[in-house]
């Protein structure tokens, strides 16, 4: 724990990490006022069902017609009047029949999405048994507003959750050589076991700044959208569906949002937040296997940014050009989670292959980055220390 | 005990070390020769930062490598380009090297005020070292590896930017603590060790070239070192070691077999031997 406590020392004497910090505070910041022309109608929404509840049924009709008037408020009484359980209807064999033309090229992305797809199906049932489709949310801007915080928002949270961890880690990894102790400190008695303290402080500060950051970040967020009505409303709800955008093969715009749980505004981003979490250590793991191994933290923070950089690039190509053979196991890489934030835990649609697969894929490649950190750490132990 | 038993260390197609054995036990070892003849290689194999290509080393019979923590927790350390934390201040970086020693931290703190002392640094303990001279992080330094009171004490250009006065006074510390432990020192500075070390480990060629007491060493050069007038022209067989004032004015000493006409024998003293060692490497 002592040792534990010098390195986050040395973390909190890096200038750089509390200058870039500043950075994604200011830059969140303008991020929100940027978006805040959904800010209006959200809280109206979110105001509406605070007093109405989320349910869309007579009462809520009858209720909403007597608020005060408000811009599009008739076009809306009139859907809401003639809103129904669209889960009910969702169509699961054309669902499948229709990724099952688009893969047919490859057989094993098209069996998996079979069995995700029959999955789905199962799920769309119970969900149109509870009605979530008929959750109000914060009515029709629930959509662009959710688009707004996971797409845009979040996914730069995420980002500089990222970057702060690879950072954290990298400096960590450099400090002794830069400070010139490389050799005093493998030659006491704790010796290049340091390193693996170095790992944990590095993670663990990771964490500790993502979470800073988030809660920063949506403190302002909810000082600006008033979620007070919002936070029980069903993710399910049918003015939170259409979100997916696989308009270049011309099929599925209006697919539901179709979550693996039976998430709530609330508690679907709390679980977002804690899958970022997650994905803020699986990078900063790999950042320590790259600064264990290769020893330097400007070739090694280049060597990530190609390895990550590169694999996001092939799999978004396989994706434009539909090659589903080099897509599909490409789907499984953490890039690929960070870039499509706004799908996490559900069905996805063509993003992802099997159900829950951002967790399984956090979950496989937390222990590849911990697996591939305890054996660099060993082989660090085994090699010549550069002085 | 520690042995180095048939060491060799490469880098790749270069032998930085070849077939190294030596024993060391409790005195003071002065490692002397030219700068690339290996001096630097050996001390981070002692210390653990190298492995050895071929051989091995042994404290008491054990490899220090098996032993690892554990032999590691016996060695003190001063790197020849000393290290430290710009914003601490010396009692906080030796409070950080007693927890990389695994000192517990009431015993480390009676050891760190015992060597600050010691090194003559106790009125300046909570000023950072960013503005330490040279010479005054050199003694924190020799205070952090003297902190887990190392049986084995190993110093890498130990006086480097101290000013005389703090020199003599460290040879007489590395004097005081040789009673009952092994010291090995690297420098090039032959009067460092000249005074205090008991043997002087020599190498050429990348190969062990001696490990005996100075005098043993000198007295090989005995009655082969003359002074003669400065401006005299070394002839075939003569060597040139250096060049000194004397009483009636400048001489240079020579290296010979035969008395060069007009010389007067000397004594020999290990700067002496050092260059007649490696002259070859200096031509």
């Amino acid at each position: 724990m002592t040792l534990l406590k010098y390195e986050w020392r040395k973390l909190a004497g890096m200038p750089a990490l509390w200058a870039f910090l500043a950075l994604c505070v200011a830059f969140n910041a303008f991020l929100l006022l940027a978006a805040k022309w959904t800010c209006r109608e959200f809280n109206e929404g979110s105001a509406a069902a605070a007093q109405l509840g989320q349910r869309v049924d007579e009462a809520f009709v009858e209720g909403f017609a007597q608020l005060p008037w408000t811009e599009d408020r008739e076009e809306l009484l009139a859907f809401l009047t003639r809103m129904d359980n669209t889960l009910e209807h969702y169509d699961s064999d054309g669902q499948r029949r229709m990724y099952g033309e688009l893969l047919q090229g490859s057989p094993l992305s098209g069996a998996l999405m079979d069995w995700k797809l029959r999955q789905a199906a199962h799920r769309a049932e119970h969900l149109a048994r509870t009605g979530a489709a008929m959750d109000f949310f914060a009515g029709p801007v629930t959509l662009e507003a959710n688009g707004v915080l996971y797409k845009i928002f979040f996914k730069a949270l995420l980002t500089e959750g990222i970057l702060l961890g690879i950072l954290a880690m990298l400096g960590l990894m450099e400090h002794e050589r830069v400070s010139r102790t490389t050799a005093a400190v493998c030659s006491s008695r704790v010796g290049r076991r340091l390193w693996r303290t170095k790992v944990l402080a590095g993670v663990t500060a990771a964490l500790a700044l993502y979470l800073l950051l988030a809660v920063v970040s949506f403190a302002a967020c909810f000082a600006l959208w008033d979620w007070s009505g919002v936070w029980g409303a069903s993710m399910a709800s049918q003015f939170n569906t259409g979100i997916f955008h696989e308009s270049k093969f011309s099929y599925d715009t209006y697919r539901p949002f179709l979550p693996w749980a039976d998430f709530t505004a609330g508690s679907y981003l709390l679980a977002v937040i804690a899958l970022g979490a997650a994905l803020v250590v699986v990078f900063t793991l790999l950042a320590a296997v790259c600064g264990t191994l290769v020893g330097n933290a400007y070739a090694s923070a280049v060597g990530l940014m190609i390895l990550v950089v590169g694999g996001w690039a092939i799999w978004y190509t396989g994706y434009l050009q539909g090659c589903w053979a080099v897509f599909m196991p490409l789907s499984f890489l953490p890039t690929s989670l960070w870039d499509q934030t706004l799908g996490w835990f559900t069905e996805g649609g063509i993003m992802y292959f099997i159900p829950w697969q951002e967790t399984v894929t956090t979950v496989i490649w937390l222990l590849l980055g911990g697996g591939g950190a305890a054996l660099a750490l060993r082989r660090f132990d085994r090699k010549d220390v550069k002085v | 005990m520690l042995s180095v038993e048939h060491v060799t260390k490469k880098y790749g197609d270069f032998t930085a070390l070849e077939d190294i054995s030596l024993t060391f036990t409790p005195g003071v070892y002065g490692l002397l020769a030219p700068n690339g003849a290996g001096k630097t290689t050996l001390i981070k194999m002692l210390t653990t930062l190298l492995f050895p290509t071929s051989g091995q080393i042994l404290w008491n019979g054990e490899d220090i490598h098996s032993l690892d923590e554990n032999y590691r927790g016996l060695l003190g350390y001063l790197p020849q380009e000393f290290g430290y934390y710009p914003g601490y201040s010396p009692r906080q970086f030796l409070r950080y090297a007693a927890a990389l020693q695994c000192i517990p931290r009431r015993e480390a703190e009676e050891r760190i005020e015992r060597l600050l002392k010691l090194v003559g640094l106790e009125d300046v303990a909570n000023k950072k070292l960013k503005k330490f001279s040279g010479g005054m992080l050199q003694r924190v330094g020799i205070a952090q590896a003297m902190l887990n009171e190392p049986e084995l004490l190993i110093l890498d250009e130990p006086t480097a930017g101290l000013d005389p006065r703090e020199r003599v006074r460290f040879r007489n510390l590395i004097h005081s603590l040789a009673s009952d432990r092994i010291v090995i020192l690297s420098t090039h500075i032959v009067s460092d060790i000249e005074t205090i070390a008991g043997q002087i480990v020599m190498f050429r060629d990348h190969r062990l070239y001696c490990c005996d007491s100075p005098a043993s060493i000198c007295a090989r050069f005995q009655g082969k070192v003359f002074e003669v007038p400065a401006g005299t022209e070394a002839e075939p067989g003569q060597f040139l070691l250096s060049e000194r004032q004397g009483e009636n004015g400048a001489v240079v000493r020579l290296l010979c077999d035969v008395p060069p006409v007009g010389g007067a024998a000397v004594t020999p003293g290990l700067e002496d031997a050092f260059l007649a060692i490696y002259r070859e490497e200096a031509e």
